[in-house]
């Protein structure tokens, strides 16, 4: 029933009929017309120049307010990692709570705590943790043939490289 | 500052496996907040001791 009513009141035309190119462009223009008719002598009066006014005041207290945050983020991040350089443990972990506990996006505060735990986390103490393995399990003390290994080659001690060579020169004497 | 430089190296250079532990809690922690992979070893270590 609607669609005939409506069809007959000619309602149920396309929009896109009525906001074609052309009817577009003298509605924009019409609307550019009444802004500036306003607009424009509305902006030389005082209560333009005081929602200016209010605008720089509300941009200057979000900045003041984004300072004073980071501020007081950097005070306690510097306190946190105080703690965390102490030679006391429990110093140490109360220092890694507290930066834990602080909380932000921003990529450059972030990149601080990954610093600040690098130190405890980076076995080559390299900066660099994409080369770093977790620390291996303690291995037996050598015992005294442990440095006969490799394919039948010889391997040198760290320490007392003078014995072993004596005694590479002695058993290479006594084969020949 | 020399001071404070020493104890930061002996500190780095024998942290207790449980400091290692928090450490590695800290940086999944902020790893996360910020979007940034972490390694799998310090997920791992992050999660030892943890309850199941």
């Amino acid at each position: 029933m609607g669609w005939a009513l409506d069809d007959g009141n000619n309602r149920l035309s396309s929009p896109s009929a009525k906001l074609g190119p052309v009817d577009f462009a003298s509605w924009w223009t019409d609307l550019m017309g009444w802004l500036g008719s306003w607009l424009i002598p509305f902006a030389q009066t005082p209560g333009f120049a005081g929602i200016l006014a209010v605008v720089a005041a509300v941009i200057a207290f979000w900045a003041s307010t984004r300072n004073s945050r980071k501020e007081r983020w950097w005070k306690r991040a510097e306190y946190a990692l105080d703690r965390t350089l102490s030679t006391d443990e429990a110093e140490q972990l109360v220092g890694l709570a507290m930066l834990h506990s602080l909380r932000s996006r921003d990529q450059r505060e972030q990149d601080f705590i990954k610093a600040a735990t690098d130190v405890f986390l980076d076995p080559n103490a390299d900066g660099d943790d994409t080369d770093d393995v977790p620390p291996a399990e303690p291995v037996e003390t050598p015992g005294p043939a442990a440095h006969v290994v490799d394919a039948g080659r010889p391997k040198p001690p760290a320490h007392g490289f003078m014995r072993w060579l004596r005694r590479q020169w002695r058993q290479g004497k006594g084969t020949r | 500052m020399s001071i404070r430089h020493t104890d930061r190296e002996s500190a780095a250079r024998q942290p207790s496996e449980k400091v290692r532990v928090a450490a590695a809690r800290v940086r999944v922690d902020s790893d996360r907040q910020v979007r940034r992979s972490t390694p799998q070893w310090i997920k791992d270590l992050a999660n030892t001791g943890k309850k199941q």
